[in-house]
């Protein structure tokens, strides 16, 4: 147990060590750290919660209003999709989500409610206000359900301001202004009932339409002819609307039978087929007595001319080079003008027309990435002539660059090594520029033809495969670049020598130290290594010890004291001597002998010969006693 | 003894103190490794990018996007015509900074276009504080593509002078910039919308510019599109971060250092070396002879008390004697 107790010791003051070292450590690099740089960022996680500014939040909110109330229901929906981008910290998201949610459902209302107003006034227009009133009563419903949402959205807003903070004056006046805009709706959904009304007790008119020539030339002009009338009477001196193509294009008045006849000049349009129709709306007094009506759809055909465009590309289109794109307008007739339009690569430019051909010479931009581009060519309108146009799709793709490449199989750091490679050209050549990466390291080369990359792999890079990345920019444009990537084995021959010498010179040491059956002499036992020698057995009396030992066990025997390992030779013998009676000479003579082995330079003959003697005399004792 | 003993604890201490260093995550600002709020641990997986320093090591520009994330150390010359030399040769560049430290590459550059260096709060569109803006006003392109939302952290804004920058996100209008530093719009401060990214195209490459350095933090980069925004800006290219720019603490040097000498021992060399240094000593301590036992105690107890005795004789004289008894 007592053996235990330094060791405890020591490992309870290495422990302490340890951690006071570690503290120290430790303090002195916070002491050292400078002083706390600027402030780059904040962690959200430790920011506090801030509400969003009620002054710039009321603006937000009264924006969406005035989007609303001004009719803009696109604004509104945009507005709306702003406002639920702001900032509503979770505890209050519900009331923020439930008033956003209610201005956009009375958005959406008050859309739906314009909409179909207005598609039953330009029913009602036409005289037919039978058909409108299902439309009417829809917008009835909507106005209602608009009506509702914006009672519930002013305790939203109350809610919303409360919140806030926002100013209630200000939502409060902007949902009142709602509520007249729901209002005004209901007025003209009253109005427009009212007319449908109306209409049913007005007297029915019948309006007839005819044109010719149903076929013309566009921009010619066509002769509109018919009747309008009631079911008593013709309708005479009533104004009545052409409407070519959906455009109002003429008036006529009808005369004592009730036709109107006029001639419109058309528009240059070029589609095959145009509906004219008439329309008579009674206007002053004309309103009390009859409803509006529209007349039937007479098609009218057109005639134009319509010239094809016919292109192509001669050659390959290429970055930084030209094309030729070769082309013809055809057409029934001579054509008008003089030159199409050519749209490439974000540029476009007027070509001329030679007896309907062109041609032109166009360029691909240099920087132009490989894909597939619209290449546009377009003929002008002109009166008769229709505008044409002819799209093609040219393909740019660079041509490939082969490159063939000769990496080293490995490559020793501290010494030079060559990357090697070739570029194959097809028919033209051009230089290149290599740029390589390899182990850090950046290398450029220029060539024309095979190419040599001289790699520099510095000591501090340690064995192993290293990547190396190699890119092939052709100086022209039209070809393309070429990225080559792999690997090479780095040997670095100072840092394998190093450590595997180290090992080798550990382990060789540590194999002798073996053989000859030595410990490694501790550092303080060195230092008695000098005064050792001085004291070693003298050469060649090695014996003599053992002989003494000998007779150290054979007199233990005899006398029954044993020799204590604190004991020197000299106490053992003094120890021992009174009980040895006759051999105490003899024993004493090999003591001698043996202490002068031990410590003196040489041991007579004389000395070694009473020595064996005595130790013989003791044996025969042994085996005596 | 007690020399040694302290010689050993300090070398434990300090074997202890390097391997924590190495071991425990750093928590300075845009460490790769850093898995807390202010580091890029997040955007170093997501785009798998690489640690680089452009003075020793070189990256092909033809295929890679560099990050220059919030400098802290001055630009030299030297450096910002390295950059120079990236972006005409085809490389991606994408500085990030809201203190203005990038300004001397941009002027370098030759573009009219510098960071404020003025914080610019929201007080309407934000994360949770006014000081982290939200940006709702993302202007389309190839870059944008499928971002609708940026999420900043105590940004700056661009003050864009010259033509030949595109800008891709604006602050709101409820935006203003903090010139007296009290964290309220006050008269005077201006007010947005602000450009805070723009993007121009420089040579063969491309420049891409944010008046924040924190948009892909581990605790910004998940919020609103700012992931999307980076993968848009990475594409299929190689992503290298600049770790140069940061000035080093004096834990982060140690612990660097630490990690170099590690990395030295990994190397194939040292790591089979050490390997058949090993497996010797193994081989060395099992097969060596083991010792009498006893016999040092005898010698040691002999040696206390007469400690003017040699140890070498008392030991040759043992030997000797246990020949004998053996034989006897």
């Amino acid at each position: 147990m007592k053996a235990h107790k330094p060791i405890e010791k020591a490992f309870a003051v290495l422990t302490i060590l340890i951690v006071v070292a570690g503290l120290l450590a430790y303090s002195l690099i916070q002491l050292w750290a400078p002083l706390k740089p600027m402030v780059r960022h904040v962690n959200p996680a430790s920011e506090a919660e801030q509400p969003p500014l009620p002054t710039f939040l009321a603006l937000l909110v009264t924006n969406v209003f005035d989007s609303l109330i001004g009719g803009n229901y696109t604004a509104t929906a945009e507005q709306l999709k702003t406002l639920g981008a702001a900032y509503i910290p979770e505890r209050y998201r519900f009331i923020a989500d439930r008033f956003t949610q209610l201005l956009n459902d009375a958005s959406s209302l008050l859309n739906d409610t314009e909409n179909l107003l207005d598609q039953a006034e330009a029913l009602i227009a036409l005289g037919r206000g039978e058909e409108a009133k299902p439309l009417l009563s829809k917008a009835s419903a909507k106005l209602a359900s608009a009506n509702s949402t914006c009672i519930e959205l002013k305790s939203a807003c109350m809610e919303l301001a409360k919140t806030f903070s926002l100013p209630t004056d200000e939502l409060n006046r902007r949902v009142d202004e709602l509520g007249r805009v729901i209002a005004e709706l209901y007025g003209r959904l009253l109005r427009l009932l009212e007319i449908v009304e109306k209409q049913n007790t007005l007297e029915d008119s019948y309006l007839t339409v005819d044109a010719e020539p149903k076929t013309v030339w566009t921009g010619g002009s066509i002769e509109v002819s018919g009747r309008l009338y009631t079911a008593k009477d013709a309708l005479k001196g009533r104004s009545v609307q052409i409407y070519v193509d959906g455009a109002g294009l003429a008036q006529a008045v009808t005369d004592d039978e009730g036709e109107f006849h006029a001639k419109i000049s058309l528009p240059y349009i070029y589609k095959p087929t145009i509906p004219v129709q008439a329309r008579y709306i009674p206007k002053g007094l004309d309103s009390e007595p009859y409803k509006p009506s529209a007349s039937n759809i007479v098609e009218v055909s057109l005639l134009y001319v319509k010239p094809a465009i016919k292109a192509e590309t001669v050659g390959e289109a290429l970055p930084g080079k030209t094309f030729t794109l070769n082309g013809s307008v055809e057409a029934e007739r001579p054509l008008p003008y003089s030159a199409v339009k050519v749209s490439w690569a974000g540029s476009s430019l007027t070509l001329s027309l030679d007896d309907g051909c062109f041609t032109a010479t166009l360029y691909t931009p240099e920087d132009i990435p490989d894909g597939e581009y619209s290449l546009k060519v377009e003929a002008p309108a002109w009166k008769i002539f229709a505008p044409a146009q002819a799209t093609i799709q040219v393909t740019v793709q660079r041509l490939p660059l082969n490159v063939t490449l000769q990496p080293p199989i490995v490559v020793f750091a501290g010494f030079p090594s060559n990357l090697n490679g070739k570029i194959v050209y097809s028919h033209e050549g051009f230089n290149v520029t290599v740029r390589a990466v390899f182990a850090g390291q950046a290398y450029t080369a220029y060539s024309s033809g095979e190419f040599s990359v001289g790699l520099a792999v510095p000591l501090t890079v340690f064995s192993g495969y290293q990547d190396y990345e190699v890119y092939v920019s052709p100086d022209l444009p039209w070809y393309r670049s070429v990225a080559l990537k792999g690997s090479i084995l780095v040997v670095n021959p100072f840092t394998i020598l190093v450590p595997f010498g180290l090992v080798s010179a550990l382990s060789l040491k540590l194999s002798r130290g073996k053989k000859t059956g030595e410990a490694e002499p501790e550092e303080g036992f060195q230092r008695q290594e000098a005064p050792v020698k001085a004291y070693s057995v003298a050469s060649g009396l090695e014996w003599l010890i053992d002989m003494y030992w000998q007779a150290v066990v054979i007199v233990s025997r005899l006398t029954g004291v044993e020799m204590k390992p604190s004991m020197t030779m000299r106490e053992y013998l003094n120890a021992v001597g009174s009980r040895l009676g006759s051999f105490k000479a003899g024993f004493e003579a090999l003591t001698v002998a043996a202490e002068k082995a031990l410590y003196s330079p040489a041991v007579s003959a004389e000395e070694v010969e009473s020595a064996r003697k005595a130790l013989e005399q003791l044996k025969v004792a042994h085996v005596e006693v | 003894m007690k020399f040694r003993l302290m010689l050993l604890s300090a070398a434990l201490a300090l074997l202890a103190v390097s391997a924590a260093s190495a071991l425990l995550p750093p928590s300075e600002d845009y460490q790769p490794s850093n898995p807390y709020w202010n580091g890029l641990e997040s955007f170093f997986k997501a785009v798998k990018a690489t640690s680089i320093n452009p003075a020793y090591e070189k990256v092909a520009p033809e295929n890679s996007v560099l990050f220059v994330i919030g400098p802290s150390v001055n630009f030299t010359q030297l450096r910002v015509e390295a950059l120079k030399e990236y972006l005409l040769e085809g490389g991606t560049l994408v500085l990030m900074d809201e203190t203005g430290a990038v300004n001397p590459v941009l002027s370098g550059l030759g573009l009219n276009v510098s960071v404020d260096g003025h914080p610019m709060l929201d007080p309407v569109f934000y994360y949770g504080s006014w000081r982290m803006p939200k940006i709702i006003n993302v202007v389309g392109g190839d870059l944008t593509s499928g971002v609708e939302n940026i999420a900043l952290n105590l940004p700056s804004t661009l003050n864009i002078k010259g033509s030949g920058l595109t800008v891709l996100a604006y602050s709101s209008s409820f935006s203003f910039l903090d010139l007296d530093g009290n964290s309220e719009p006050s008269a005077g401060e201006p007010t947005g919308p602000f450009p805070i990214a723009a993007v121009a195209n420089y040579g063969k490459g491309r420049l891409i510019l944010f008046s924040d350095s924190s948009i892909f933090l581990n605790s910004v980069i998940s919020l609103g599109d700012n992931l999307k925004l980076l993968h848009n800006i990475a594409g299929e290219k190689a992503v290298f971060v600049d770790v140069s720019v940061w000035q080093s603490t004096p834990q982060l040097a140690y612990r660097n250092a630490v990690l170099s000498v590690y990395r030295v021992f990994s190397a194939p060399e040292f790591r089979y070396s050490l390997a058949f240094a090993t497996v010797t000593v193994i081989y060395m301590l099992t097969h060596k002879e083991k010792p009498i036992p006893g016999v040092d105690e005898e010698v040691d107890e002999l040696l206390r008390r007469h400690p003017s005795w040699n140890r070498r004789l008392l030991e040759a004289l043992k030997e000797a004697r246990d020949r004998v008894v053996q034989r006897g």
